[in-house]
């Protein structure tokens, strides 16, 4: 569960969101013009905000740009019927963490909503977050400063690239990684270096599966792509 | 370019400065040929007043006859030249021969005065000459007598003399021609620099650019024409950015209620309980969906009506970047999206558009493919530059249809959720790219969509 804020000025839409949102167990409150909604922002703590960008009385960028001064680590889902490429490329410039065009799909909304929370949640890499990591069975943590992890609470061995490797798929988690952003950050690794054969990257990947295969998470194959975290289904 | 439209400005330009000169010409190397003539003419009235007088004092008259004392040295001046063919004459009384060559002919009129030369032109065997005729008298007191001296001179050479003249004069004179005409074409190409330079800036122009033509160091004339294009371009691009404002308010008013109203039958569909209400709900999303891609494709055409910006681009890269865009997507309809062919591909295109394009071909075999089947991306290299294929294994299309595919607002089988423009605006895009699109069939089954794409501007 998740305390959200919902700025949307279209009442319709507001209320849909909103109850979708409930249902699928968040804490919701919402904001109808940019005011309204830097004036939540400051009376209260919110795990994430779904912003429309046309809102009345202040822009929605300028409510990103303004929540973004005082509160960096929000992870914030931009909502608009902005559909061009560089309005896209505008929103998560100005700072947000996602981005989905309107009219949107529930599930996919809930599901991008779901990452991004996770997300700010999960310590890698210097990510700060409000809320302590849940401790539950099959959950992942990744320490973000030592090659260490922990499913639940059984600490699992990690290598120096298998960290690195395990840290940037978290990051991305929902998102598909290509070979060469891992690499890429395998190269920059000072400890290692050194070229690196193309199938050792499957050879990496295939002992990070075994060693998360009691987490509730699955690294998937994207064919031709890279690679993806997602959540294993049952 | 543009279609015929009378004589080039350069070109008038050339033909009234250098026809004139031209006439000028022509006109002053008659009137030098004419002017040489007489000159000559002149020259030769003078060498034959002087022969003829010579020729004179070498008569002598003796007694009633006449003593002509013609020295050989007389004679060689006389005939100096074989070509100027000399001729004289002396007849006593006038008219009556007695010396020389006798078919010299006679002045058509009287020798006014005696002691004077007459001169005058005739012809000798057909050919034109200047005669000098002077009549003396002689004699005593008691029978006076008077004769005649004539010499001739051939105006063949006149003719010849006049020529050269023209000649060694008008050779220069063409030489200096051409330079000019050489100074003028130069001038001319350079007059009308600032406007082929014009010409060039807007053919490289797009309508969305907002900078005014620069005109700084163009002519006043120029001056005016490019003032009056810019306020031209302004005006289009004012209309342009109403467009553009039109557009996104327009997305902006069409889709924020059409996401409310997905988002309420969504939550009308989880809470209804009589399945024939849950079946006319669902109808009802689809309905709503339908309309949400219809405006996005509508929105999506009228932005690819914009000017296309080619820029070297690794087609490849963009590809696998648009796919892992829609991975999401593509695992939620439980479709094994991927990528296949180059790893890395140069190509000139407007990324944006390719992005739209290829968007729609995965958005479209997403829609129309059944779940558990594959999507592939597949980029190659061509003859004519690059290939950029969306390929699934899904019931693929009948003959017939394939032809239709491309046609606006056409729409394959009952299929829900499509509108019919998506594989419009992919061949509108494919086109820009000097390229065009292709529907094929896939074996066993399936549909392969292919952009090819020139690898020229």
């Amino acid at each position: 569960m998740a305390h959200l804020l919902i700025v949307e000025d279209d009442e319709l839409l507001r209320d849909g969101l909103s109850a979708q949102l409930r249902q699928a167990g968040h804490l919701i409150d919402t904001a109808d013009d940019g005011e309204i909604a830097l004036d939540c922002l400051q009376k209260q703590a919110f795990d994430g905000v779904v912003l429309d960008l046309g809102l009345p009385k202040i822009d929605g960028l300028e409510v990103l740009q303004r929540l973004r001064q005082t509160l960096p680590a929000l992870p914030v889902l931009i909502l608009t019927a902005r559909d061009g490429v560089e309005d896209r490329i505008a929103g998560l410039n100005g700072g947000a963490d996602d981005y989905l065009t309107k009219p949107f799909n529930g599930d996919e909304l809930l599901a991008r909503l779901q990452a991004m929370l996770r997300r700010a949640s999960l310590p890698a890499f210097g990510a700060t977050t409000s809320h302590p990591p849940a401790h539950a069975s099959g959950a992942l943590r990744v320490d973000p400063s030592m090659p260490r992890a922990w499913v639940g609470e059984v600490a699992i061995e990690l290598t120096q690239r298998e960290w690195e490797l395990l840290a940037l798929l978290v990051r991305c988690e929902g998102q598909v990684v290509s070979r060469e952003a891992v690499l890429a950050a395998w190269q920059s690794d000072a400890g290692e270096g050194g070229a690196l054969a193309s199938n050792a990257l499957e050879v990496y990947v295939h002992r990070l599966r075994r060693k998360l295969a009691d987490s509730s998470l699955n690294i998937r194959n994207i064919r031709g792509l890279g690679y993806m975290l997602e959540t294993a289904r049952p | 370019m543009s279609p015929p439209t009378g004589l080039s400005l350069q070109r008038q330009l050339l033909l009234w400065l250098l026809l004139p000169q031209l006439v000028l010409w022509a006109g002053g190397g008659l009137l030098a040929y004419r002017f040489a003539l007489s000159y000559v003419e002149k020259g030769i009235d003078q060498s034959l007043t002087q022969s003829v007088r010579a020729l004179a004092r070498q008569v002598k008259p003796i007694g009633s006859g006449l003593l002509i004392d013609f020295p050989k040295a007389a004679q060689d001046v006389l005939e100096q030249d074989p070509k100027d063919r000399l001729s004289y004459m002396v007849s006593s009384p006038p008219g009556k021969f007695v010396l020389g060559n006798q078919n010299l002919p006679q002045p058509e009129m009287p020798v006014e005065q005696v002691g004077t030369p007459l001169l005058y032109r005739g012809t000798l065997d057909g050919k034109p000459l200047r005669i000098v005729a002077l009549d003396l008298d002689y004699g005593d007191d008691g029978s006076p007598q008077t004769m005649r001296v004539q010499v001739g001179k051939s105006l063949q050479v006149q003719q010849r003399i006049a020529r050269e003249l023209v000649a060694d004069m008008l050779v220069p004179l063409l030489a200096l021609g051409v330079l000019l005409s050489l100074l003028v074409y130069g001038g001319i190409r350079r007059g009308l620099a600032p406007l082929t330079r014009l010409t060039s800036q807007l053919e490289e122009r797009s309508v969305i650019e907002r900078e005014p033509i620069g005109a700084t160091q163009a002519p006043s004339e120029v001056h005016a024409l490019v003032k009056a294009i810019n306020g031209l371009l302004e005006e289009v691009a004012r209309h342009v950015r109403q467009e553009k404002r039109f557009l996104d308010d327009a997305a902006h008013q069409l889709r924020t209620p059409l996401a409310g109203l997905i988002s309420q039958v969504e939550l009308a569909q989880q809470e209804a309980q009589e399945p024939a209400l849950i079946e006319r709900l669902s109808k009802v999303h689809t309905g709503a969906q339908r309309s949400a891609h219809l405006v996005h494709q509508l929105l999506t055409l009228a932005r690819s009506e914009n000017h296309t910006l080619r820029a070297p681009l690794d087609l490849a890269a963009l590809a696998r970047e648009v796919a892992r865009e829609w991975t999401p997507r593509a695992l939620a309809a439980d479709m094994d999206l991927g990528f296949e062919g180059e790893q890395s591909l140069m190509v000139k295109g407007d990324a944006l558009q390719l992005r739209e394009a290829l968007s729609n071909l995965i958005d479209n075999a997403l829609r129309y493919t059944p779940g558990g089947s594959a999507i592939t991306l597949r980029v190659e290299r061509t003859a004519l530059g690059a290939s950029l294929a969306v390929e699934d294994n899904g019931p693929g299309l009948q003959p017939a249809e394939m032809a239709q595919v491309f046609r606006r607002f056409w729409r394959g089988s009952q299929q829900p959720g499509g509108c019919g423009l998506g594989l419009s605006i992919v061949r509108e895009i494919a086109r820009r790219h000097g390229g065009e699109a292709a529907v094929q069939a896939m074996e066993p089954h399936g549909l392969r969509v292919v952009l090819n794409l020139s690898g020229k501007d």
